[in-house]
C-alpha cells in the first residue's frame, strides 16, 4: 500500500524531473548565454540592446534571417510530402519488408553527417550524378549548379531530416484502428477519400511532431549547410559559428542565438496550438 | 603488452556491443571504465600534459613522432586532443580558470586574435633548442615559438590545365570560367590570398578594397566557396574544379597518395601560414613539461621528420630542405623565408570582423 | 447525379480509377524518396571500398584495405567506444525522464503544459554551438570539471526532445479513456502503466529512444565543446580526418555502422521479430 501512496500523487509531478533537469542544465546554461547578449561588446558592463540593434540594422543579417526561416519552411513541407507515403507504405509493409524498409528509413542516420556531405558534392556537383543524368536524357543543355546554392541545400537537408518526418507518422499510423479504414471503405469512401477524411486526420499528432522536429533541426543545423552551402550561403548557425568561434564575438553571437530561438519557440507554440486542436479532433 | 591487451579489449567490447545490441550494451559500459581509467594509472612518474594538435596529417605526425620523442626525453606522458584552431581558442576561453589544455597548437593569426590572458610568455631559458630556430623566428618576448611554416601559393589539376599557372592574376584568367574554388574568409588561407591581391592590386595590409574590387570581377570564374579544405580537395577530385589557392605541403601530400594536383610558386611570392605552440596561463601538468613538450616539437629530430612527412618548412635552421620541397622553393631555408609573405596578423585581427561581412557579402551576391 | 449522397457507390471504374491513381501516388513518391533516402549513403559505402589512397567516386578499383586499417586505429575505437557509452546512457536517461513527463503533460491541459513543451523543444530550437557554449561557460562558473558526466548531460537535454515527442504524440492518440478505465477498474498507477499506457505507447517510446541514441552518436557540435580534454567521440574524430585529409577510412566506419545495424537487426527479427517489436499487432 506504501508504494501505491509514493506513486499515487498528481500526474502533474512526474514531470519535475525532468523540469529540475532542464532547470539546473538547460536554461540556467542559456540564461548566462542570453545575458551576455545585452552586453555593448564584449567584457563592457550594463544592459544595452546594441547588439539586437546590430543584426536588424543590417540588411544581409535580416536576409539570412528570412533565408533560413524559408529554408525550414521547405525543408519541413518536402519532407511531410515525401515522407509520409514511405509511413503509409511503411505501417502496411510486413514480414521481412518491413525489416528492409526500417534499414533503409534509418540508413542517413547511420551515415555521419561528415561523410555524407561527401555524397553529396557527388549528386550535385557539376560532374554529379543529377547533372550528368539530366544532361543524358536531354533536359538539360548545360550543367546546373546545385552546390552552393539554396536548392543544393535544401535537397540535402531534406533527405537528412526525412526519418525524423517519416518515424514520428509511423508511430501515428500503426495506431489507427483498421476497423475505421474498413468502415470508410464498406461506406464507399474510395481511397483518397479515405485517405483525406480518415487516414491524414487521425495521423495528424504524428505529422505535428514530425514537422516539429524537422523544422526545428533544419534552422539549427550547423554541418550540413555549412559543408554544402559553402561560404556563399549563410544561415543563422553559420553565423553564430562565425560570431562565436571565429570572431571571438559573444555578445553578437548569443544575440543571434536569442534571435534564431525566438523564432523557433513562435513555430513550435504555434503548431502546439495545432496540435491541441487535432487532439480534440481524434476525440 | 598491456597495450595490445588493452586495445583488443576495446575491441572486443565494441563488437559485441555493435554486433549483439542494447542488452551488451551495459557490459560494454563497465568493461570500458575500466579500460579508460588504466591509461591514468599506468601513467609514468614523468607526468602527463595535454596538447591539441591541429587535426589530420598534423595529428598524425605528432602522435607517430612528437609525442614519442617528447616521452622518451621526459618519460613523461602527452595526450593529444585534434582541434581546429579556433576552436581550441573559443574552449579555452570558455574556461580559463580549469584550461582544458596545457599546450595550444594552432595557427598564428587565431593565437594573435585570442586573448592573450589565457597564455604566458614562454619560459625561453627552458628551452635547449630555441637557439637553433632561424633568426627570423627568435624573438624577445615571445608566446611560442612558431614550429612550422607552410607555404601557400597556386594548386591546380595538371591534368587538365597543362601549362602551369605563373601568377595570382591567372585564377581571373577567362579560360578558367567556373573552375576557381576558395576557402572561406575565416580561412586563414584566404585572408591571406586576399591580403596578397590588395598587395598586387595597390592596396596595403589595411587597405583591402582593391582586393574586393578584384573579388567581384572573380565571381564568373568562382564555382564555390568552400567551407574548409577537405571540401576543396573533394572538388579537385571530383573534378568539379581545377585551380585554387593551397598551401605546398597538402598539396604533396595529396600528390603522394595519387591524386591530380600539382602546386606553384606565383611570381608575386606566395605567403605563409604559421602554426605556432604556446603554454597556457595556468596549466595542470608543469611550466617545465609543457616547455619540455614544445621543446622537442622544435628539435632538429622531430622537425627534420615533420618536413620529409608532412612537407611543411622547418623553422629550426639545421634541418637540411629535401629534394621535392627545394625543386619547388629553392635549396634553403633563408631562401624560401625571402620568397613568402608573413601576415601582419594584428592588422587584420583588428578589421577582420569587417572584412569577413565584406568578403561574404560579395560572394553572396 | 449530384444529388446522390456523399458515401453513395460509385461506379466500378471510378473505383479502380481512385484506387490505382491513390496506390500510385502513394507508391510514386515512396520509391522515389527510399532512393533518395539512400543514395548518399550508397555512394559513401561504395567509395569506401576504394583501392585508391583518397575518398573519391566512382572509385578507380576496388579493395578492403580500408576496413583493414581500421583496426589498426587504437584512437578510432577508443572514441567509438566513448560515443557508444554516450548514446547508451543518454538514451537511457532520456527515456526515463522524458516518458515520465509526457505521461504528465498528456494528462493535463493546464497552461504549464504549452510552457513545458516550448522548454523541452527549445534545445532543438538553439544550435548545438549556442547550446554547447552555454553550457560550457555554466560549468566553468560553476567550477565543474568537464568528464563523461558532463557530456551525458549536454546529450540528454539535447535528445529529450526527440523521446517527448514521440511519447507525447502515441499518447495524445491513444487519449485518455483507456487509462481512466483502467483506474476505476481499480489497478493502481502503477499497474495501468506498465499493463495498460506503456504497451500501447511503446512504438513511440522506441521511436524516440532511435532517435534520441542515434543523434546522440553523431552529434558534433555539442561534443566539441562539453568533452573533456581526453574524451574523444566518434563523430568529431571523424570530423577532424575527413576536414583535411578525405581519409577513406571515415567511409569505412560509416559502411562498418551500417553493416553493424543491419546484423544487428537481422538477429532482433530473428529472436524477437523485430516488426512485431516495432509495431503492435
Amino acid at each position: 500500500m506504501k508504494a501505491s501512496q509514493l506513486f499515487s500523487p498528481k500526474e502533474w509531478q512526474l514531470a519535475l524531473p525532468l523540469a529540475f533537469f532542464l532547470h539546473l542544465f538547460y536554461v540556467a546554461p542559456l540564461a548566462i548565454l542570453l545575458a551576455s547578449s545585452f552586453q555593448q561588446a564584449p567584457g563592457v558592463a550594463g544592459v544595452s540592446l546594441a547588439q539586437y540593434g546590430n543584426f536588424f540594422g543590417d540588411a544581409v543579417n535580416r536576409d539570412v534571417l528570412v533565408d533560413t526561416f524559408i529554408l525550414g519552411v521547405q525543408v519541413t513541407l518536402a519532407c511531410l510530402i515525401f515522407g509520409y507515403p514511405v509511413a503509409y507504405i511503411y505501417a502496411r509493409a510486413v514480414g521481412i519488408w518491413k525489416t528492409i524498409l526500417t534499414f533503409l528509413i534509418l540508413l542517413p542516420l547511420l551515415t555521419s553527417a561528415v561523410v555524407r556531405t561527401f555524397g553529396w558534392v557527388v549528386i550535385l556537383g557539376k560532374q554529379g550524378l543529377v547533372n550528368s543524368a539530366l544532361l543524358g536524357l536531354g533536359v538539360l543543355q548545360e550543367p546546373v549548379k546545385l552546390l552552393f546554392t539554396h536548392h543544393g541545400v535544401a535537397i540535402a537537408m531534406t533527405q537528412i531530416q526525412l526519418p525524423l518526418m517519416i518515424l514520428p507518422i509511423v508511430a501515428s499510423i500503426s495506431q489507427i484502428d483498421s476497423r475505421l479504414l474498413a468502415a470508410s471503405a464498406s461506406l464507399g469512401g474510395g481511397a483518397w477519400r479515405t485517405f483525406w477524411k480518415v487516414v491524414f486526420p487521425l495521423t495528424l499528432p504524428g505529422v505535428i511532431s514530425g514537422c516539429l522536429l524537422v523544422f526545428a533541426l533544419t534552422v539549427s543545423s550547423f554541418v550540413t549547410p555549412s559543408i554544402i552551402g559553402g561560404g556563399q550561403i549563410m544561415y543563422m548557425p553559420t553565423l553564430i559559428y562565425q560570431q562565436a568561434v571565429v570572431l571571438l564575438n559573444g555578445p553578437f553571437a548569443a544575440a543571434i542565438s536569442a534571435i534564431l530561438l525566438v523564432m523557433v519557440l513562435t513555430v513550435v507554440i504555434g503548431l502546439s496550438v495545432l496540435s491541441q486542436r487535432s487532439r480534440a479532433y481524434i476525440r | 603488452m598491456s597495450r595490445q591487451i588493452l586495445r583488443m579489449s576495446r575491441r572486443a567490447v565494441l563488437g559485441a556491443a555493435v554486433f549483439a545490441g542494447a542488452g551488451w550494451a551495459l557490459k560494454g559500459c563497465t568493461g570500458t571504465t575500466t579500460t579508460a581509467n588504466s591509461p591514468e594509472a599506468s601513467a609514468t612518474t614523468g607526468g602527463k600534459i595535454i596538447a591539441t594538435t591541429l587535426p589530420g596529417s598534423w595529428e598524425q605526425f605528432n602522435r607517430s613522432t612528437l609525442v614519442p620523442a617528447f616521452s622518451t626525453a621526459k618519460g613523461a606522458e602527452a595526450s593529444l586532443v585534434p582541434l581546429v584552431s579556433a576552436e581550441q581558442v573559443a574552449k579555452l576561453k570558455a574556461s580559463p580558470n580549469s584550461p582544458p589544455f596545457d599546450v595550444l597548437a594552432l595557427d598564428s593569426g587565431v593565437f594573435e586574435g585570442a586573448p592573450k590572458e589565457l597564455f604566458q610568455k614562454l619560459p625561453v631559458d627552458k628551452l635547449t633548442h630555441y637557439s637553433e630556430l632561424a633568426e627570423r623566428f627568435q624573438t624577445p618576448d615571445s608566446w611560442g615559438p612558431i614550429i612550422g611554416v607552410q607555404a601557400v601559393g597556386i594548386a591546380y589539376n595538371p591534368k587538365v590545365i597543362t601549362t602551369p599557372p605563373t601568377s595570382w592574376e591567372d585564377l581571373w584568367n577567362p579560360a578558367y570560367k567556373g573552375r576557381v574554388a576558395l576557402m572561406a574568409m575565416k580561412n586563414n588561407h584566404t585572408i591571406g590570398f586576399m591580403q596578397k591581391i590588395a598587395q598586387m592590386q595597390g592596396g596595403s595590409a589595411e587597405n583591402m578594397e582593391p582586393a574586393f574590387a578584384a573579388l567581384k570581377q572573380l565571381a564568373p570564374n568562382l564555382a564555390g566557396v568552400v567551407a574548409n579544405a577537405g571540401a576543396l580537395i573533394t572538388l579537385f577530385q571530383q573534378g568539379e574544379v581545377d585551380i585554387a589557392p593551397h598551401d605546398l605541403n597538402s598539396v604533396k601530400l595529396l600528390q603522394s597518395k595519387g591524386v591530380d594536383i600539382d602546386w606553384v610558386m606565383p611570381k608575386e611570392g606566395g605567403f605563409a601560414l604559421t602554426p605556432m605552440m604556446s603554454i597556457v596561463k595556468s596549466p595542470t601538468a608543469s611550466v617545465d613539461l609543457a616547455a619540455a613538450y614544445i621543446d622537442a616539437a622544435i628539435s632538429k629530430d622531430v622537425q627534420t621528420q615533420m618536413t620529409e612527412t608532412t612537407y611543411v618548412l622547418p623553422t629550426n635552421k639545421s634541418v637540411p630542405i629535401p629534394e621535392p620541397i627545394a625543386k619547388k622553393l629553392g635549396g634553403s631555408l633563408e631562401e624560401i623565408i625571402a620568397k613568402l609573405e608573413f601576415m601582419d596578423w594584428a592588422t587584420i585581427n583588428a578589421n577582420r570582423t569587417e572584412w569577413v561581412e565584406e568578403f561574404d557579402k560579395i560572394v553572396q551576391a | 447525379m449530384s444529388s446522390a449522397a456523399p458515401f453513395a457507390p460509385q461506379s466500378a471504374t471510378l473505383e479502380k480509377v481512385d484506387r490505382l491513381s491513390f496506390n500510385w501516388v502513394i507508391w510514386g513518391i515512396a520509391i522515389f524518396s527510399l532512393a533518395v533516402l539512400t543514395l548518399p549513403t550508397l555512394i559513401v559505402v561504395i567509395a569506401s571500398f576504394s583501392s585508391a589512397q583518397t575518398l573519391r567516386f566512382p572509385p578507380p578499383g576496388f579493395s578492403l584495405q580500408w576496413y583493414l586499417a581500421l583496426f589498426n586505429y587504437p584512437e578510432l575505437w577508443t572514441a567509438a567506444t566513448t560515443s557508444f557509452q554516450v548514446a547508451l546512457w543518454t538514451t537511457v536517461l532520456c527515456v526515463l525522464l522524458g516518458v515520465a513527463a509526457a505521461l504528465a503533460m498528456s494528462g493535463s491541459r493546464a497552461r504549464w503544459v504549452s510552457a513545458m513543451d516550448a522548454l523541452v523543444m527549445s534545445p532543438l530550437a538553439l544550435p548545438g554551438i549556442a547550446v554547447g557554449l552555454g553550457m560550457l561557460t555554466f560549468f566553468s562558473i560553476m567550477g565543474v570539471r568537464l568528464s563523461l558526466t558532463t557530456l551525458i548531460i549536454s546529450h540528454v537535454v539535447i535528445c529529450i526532445p526527440y523521446v517527448i515527442r514521440t511519447t507525447l504524440a502515441s499518447l495524445t492518440q491513444l487519449g485518455s479513456a483507456l487509462r481512466e478505465a483502467s483506474t476505476v477498474l481499480g489497478a493502481g498507477p502503477i499497474y495501468t502503466f506498465f499493463h495498460v499506457t506503456l504497451p500501447l505507447i511503446k512504438q513511440g517510446v522506441i521511436t524516440g529512444s532511435f532517435m534520441a541514441f542515434l543523434s546522440s552518436f553523431d552529434n558534433i557540435t555539442v561534443s566539441l565543446f562539453l568533452s573533456d580534454a581526453r574524451t574523444e567521440v566518434l563523430p568529431i574524430r571523424m570530423w577532424s580526418m575527413i576536414e583535411n585529409d578525405l581519409d577513406v577510412r571515415a567511409a569505412a566506419i560509416s559502411g562498418l555502422l551500417i553493416l553493424g545495424t543491419a546484423l544487428m537487426m537481422i538477429v532482433m527479427e530473428r529472436v524477437s521479430g523485430l516488426s512485431k517489436f516495432l509495431v503492435k499487432s
